[in-house]
């Protein structure tokens, strides 16, 4: 469910070492993330209490969906008893079919929401800033709550026996990353790095896109990398599967992310949007009901009301990284 | 009571309502704060609690929850005397406790009920059975900043106060006793200082000034140093200056007015004994006045009659001295009159009353003398004027100068003045008409018939 293990696009090892100048893209991205500002498609609303979620300049939906069709990435994972339970649940709350669809893209959900295909969905922090860039009137209502929190950190870890005990002695050094769209994996690191003056590509031996969590803790602890950007629940993970996490020690921590941030589609009706909304913030881990609607995600415990303005340290972060990028070959 | 034990009683007494009121505001300051400070750390305590209690109590990790709380339990124990500590979910049932018996039960107390229902954490203070508590409470919930969010349920603990607040009573009773110290020092230094500078230069100056007001308006008040109390003392003793000064020129004046008027007295007293004299005696003969005699003879009757005691009236007439007047001059009578009134004197006791009682006739009142006495002295009387030469008295009818008596007695002659008189005028007239120059008794026969 993490976005720090999406993308499975860079899961296969044969796409986890890439190339220094694999830097200039993703920096591009970003650039153009933190500068595309949003297009004034509507006049300002006036205020009402049914727009109170409405981004501005965006007009409340007028569609009524007779069904529900929620897009989840899939982060790799196949279908499971949860995915049957949440829909069970909001469906008894909606009265209305639901359905959840795993989507292995980000951009398949993208469109999923343009074309009128989903109704809802769950996007990682950074996919959700992108998704607001291209559409302003997409707004987080609600935020994932992992292990009690709706943030997480982005540590950067070693092993003890590495002589590190600083991000500054990172420099001549190889780092494990996830991949370019990893939060926790790529770009809270990254903006650390930066703050430190460690160019990723000036400063550091190696660079490497492992494509996901699991893979960059192992390659830590099997010494093919100094050091690897990872996130906590990642490594509870690992060390409930057995992998010798004691072995490891955090370098340094990279910022608070917030999770998944749920959004709905914008030409919803805002009172059916809103029903969705309060179904799914009636699911929790406190009911027997709810922990079996969220066990599709481990450590997954409801959702909360939330706002766009929520994710705004992920904009801050991408900003950081694009300047950074931006000198950079 | 002394102005010094007054003074010293007053400076103790303020010093210690002063250290006393101190101490009561310093304990409630120090007790709000120390209360502060409790509450500050029992809420930074159940925020760490609340940050690691989240995760297990969102995903129900009951085992984790426990060994949150025995850790933290054991990390603060000590800093912060916790009496207990629970950890609830929404329907109050207990999750975690310190006191592992309580773990599946239901918390029912108000507090608790207050906690559950509030979205901020709640502090309240309370004492029961083992003292003093502060229960705090804080909601375990997961939410986006300005947003609601999901209550897992709620951390109370009960911290006590007792430990800390009898450290600060302890504290403070020391410190209270320190300053106690340090100024009743200060005050005997401050009574001794305020001995020598005030009490004794008063004692001095109020020992003058009951030596001035005793009448030693020699005595002046030591002064020492330029202070006020010794302007005081200054100003004491021009003041008795200026009061000696006055005082003696005051005795100066009295003593001079005092004689000025002792002799004024004195005149006075001779003015008034001439006056006197002059008002009870015959300036010519030196003899009492008839004025003089009345009052005497009323005055002897009435003492004789309160003491039956004769009295004798002699009534003195010179013969013939129209005749001496007329050949010798009225000089020479005078002169005859005072021969009469020196003789009379010269033979009447100090007792007896010799009278001019006009012209030439003379009275005498012999006291306590009965006729036969007053006989006696009459004759001798009329001897002596007889037997006394006098100038130019060889003209007279019997070729010399004699008197006659007229001799009345009380009472047998007469009771009153005027019964007296009439007799011994009768008396004189039967002298005279038996030839004069002799003595003749009343006779009551006479007088009855009269």
């Amino acid at each position: 469910m993490r976005g720090d293990e999406s993308h499975m696009r860079f899961a296969d090892p044969r796409h986890a070492r890439v190339a220094r100048h694999a830097w200039v893209p993703v920096a591009l991205l970003a650039v153009a993330v933190t500068s595309c500002a949003p297009p004034a498609r509507l006049p300002p609303p006036k205020p009402s209490a049914s727009a109170a979620s409405l981004a501005p300049g965006c007009l409340p939906g007028t569609v009524v969906a007779p069904r529900l069709r929620i897009g989840v990435p899939s982060h790799g994972t196949p279908r499971t008893l949860g995915h049957e339970a949440l829909a069970n649940a909001l469906s008894r709350r909606l009265a209305l079919p639901v359905e959840i669809i795993l989507l292995d893209r980000y951009d398949e959900i993208d469109e999923g929401m343009a074309n009128g295909l989903l109704e809802v969905a769950m996007l990682p922090p950074l996919e959700y800033v992108k998704a607001r860039n291209r559409d302003p009137c997409l707004t987080a209502r609600l935020t994932l709550v992992f292990d009690g929190t709706v943030l997480y950190s982005s540590y950067l870890v070693t092993r003890k026996d590495s002589g590190l005990t600083g991000l500054r002695q990172l420099v001549g050094h190889s780092v494990a990353f996830v991949d370019q769209t990893s939060a926790s994996g790529w770009l809270f690191p990254v903006a650390r790095l930066s703050e430190l003056s460690v160019d990723p590509f000036r400063s550091l031996s190696d660079v490497l896109f492992l494509g996901n969590h699991r893979a960059v803790i192992e390659a830590v602890i099997d010494g093919r990398a100094t050091a690897g950007a990872t996130y906590p629940g990642a490594l509870e993970g690992a060390r409930r599967d057995g992998l010798d996490v004691g072995a490891l020690a955090i370098l340094g921590i990279a910022g608070r992310i917030p999770h998944d941030a749920v959004v709905v589609r914008p030409d919803i009706e805002p009172s059916q949007a809103r029903a969705i909304i309060d179904a799914l913030a009636s699911l929790n881990s406190t009911t027997a009901e709810g922990r079996a609607a969220l066990s599709f995600g481990e450590g997954l415990g409801g959702f909360v009301p939330s706002t766009d303005a929520f994710y705004d340290q992920v904009r801050e972060v991408v900003r950081q990284v694009g300047r950074f990028a931006g000198g950079t070959p | 009571m002394t102005l010094r034990t007054r003074v010293l009683l007053l400076g103790v007494g303020l010093i210690l309502a002063a250290n006393l009121g101190l101490g009561a505001v310093m304990l409630a300051v120090q007790r709000q704060q120390v209360l502060g400070e409790v509450q500050l750390r029992a809420r930074t305590f159940l925020d760490v609690l609340g940050v690691a209690t989240v995760g297990p109590m969102a995903s129900n990790r009951i085992d984790a929850l426990d060994q949150q709380l025995a850790a933290l339990i054991e990390q603060n124990l000590d800093a912060l005397d916790i009496r207990y500590v629970a950890i609830v979910d929404t329907d109050l049932r207990v999750l975690a406790h310190s006191r592992q018996s309580l773990y599946g039960s239901t918390l029912n107390d108000a507090f608790a009920k207050e906690a559950a229902a509030r979205d901020l954490s709640v502090v309240r203070t309370v004492r029961d059975e083992e003292g003093e508590t502060l229960l705090v409470s804080l909601p375990v919930q997961t939410r986006v900043p300005d947003e609601h969010g999901i209550r897992w349920g709620t951390i109370i603990a009960g911290f006590g106060l007792d430990r800390l607040t009898s450290a600060l009573f302890r504290t403070l009773i020391g410190s209270v006793a320190s300053i106690l110290l340090v100024t009743l020092v200060a005050a005997a230094l401050a009574a001794a200082v305020l001995d020598g500078q005030i009490v004794r230069p008063l004692g001095r100056l109020t020992q003058a000034a009951a030596g001035l007001a005793e009448g030693d308006l020699s005595i002046r008040a030591d002064v020492i140093g330029h202070d006020e109390i010794a302007r005081l003392g200054n100003t004491f003793n021009q003041m008795a200056d200026t009061l000696e000064r006055n005082t003696r020129n005051l005795e100066d004046q009295v003593r001079s007015r005092t004689s000025e008027l002792t002799e004024s007295n004195r005149r006075l007293c001779d003015v008034n004994d001439r006056l006197q004299h002059l008002a009870t005696t015959d300036g010519l003969t030196g003899l009492f006045n008839f004025r003089h005699f009345d009052a005497t003879l009323r005055a002897e009757l009435r003492r004789s009659a309160r003491l039956s005691a004769p009295l004798t009236l002699l009534m003195l007439d010179v013969d013939h001295f129209k005749d001496y007047n007329d050949h010798c001059g009225h000089p020479a009578g005078d002169d005859i009159l005072r021969r009469i009134g020196e003789i009379l004197r010269a033979r009447l006791r100090a007792t007896d009353v010799p009278c001019r009682y006009g012209g030439e006739e003379f009275a005498v009142i012999l006291l306590d003398s009965g006729k036969d006495a007053g006989l006696e002295v009459a004759e001798e009387l009329r001897q002596r004027f007889e037997e006394t030469p006098f100038a130019g008295e060889e003209h007279q009818p019997e070729g010399r100068l004699t008197v006659s008596i007229g001799v009345a007695t009380f009472p047998m002659d007469g009771e009153s003045a005027e019964e007296l008189l009439r007799a011994s005028d009768r008396a004189l007239y039967a002298a005279k008409q038996a030839g004069r120059n002799r003595v003749v008794a009343n006779d009551p026969g006479v007088q009855k018939e009269g």
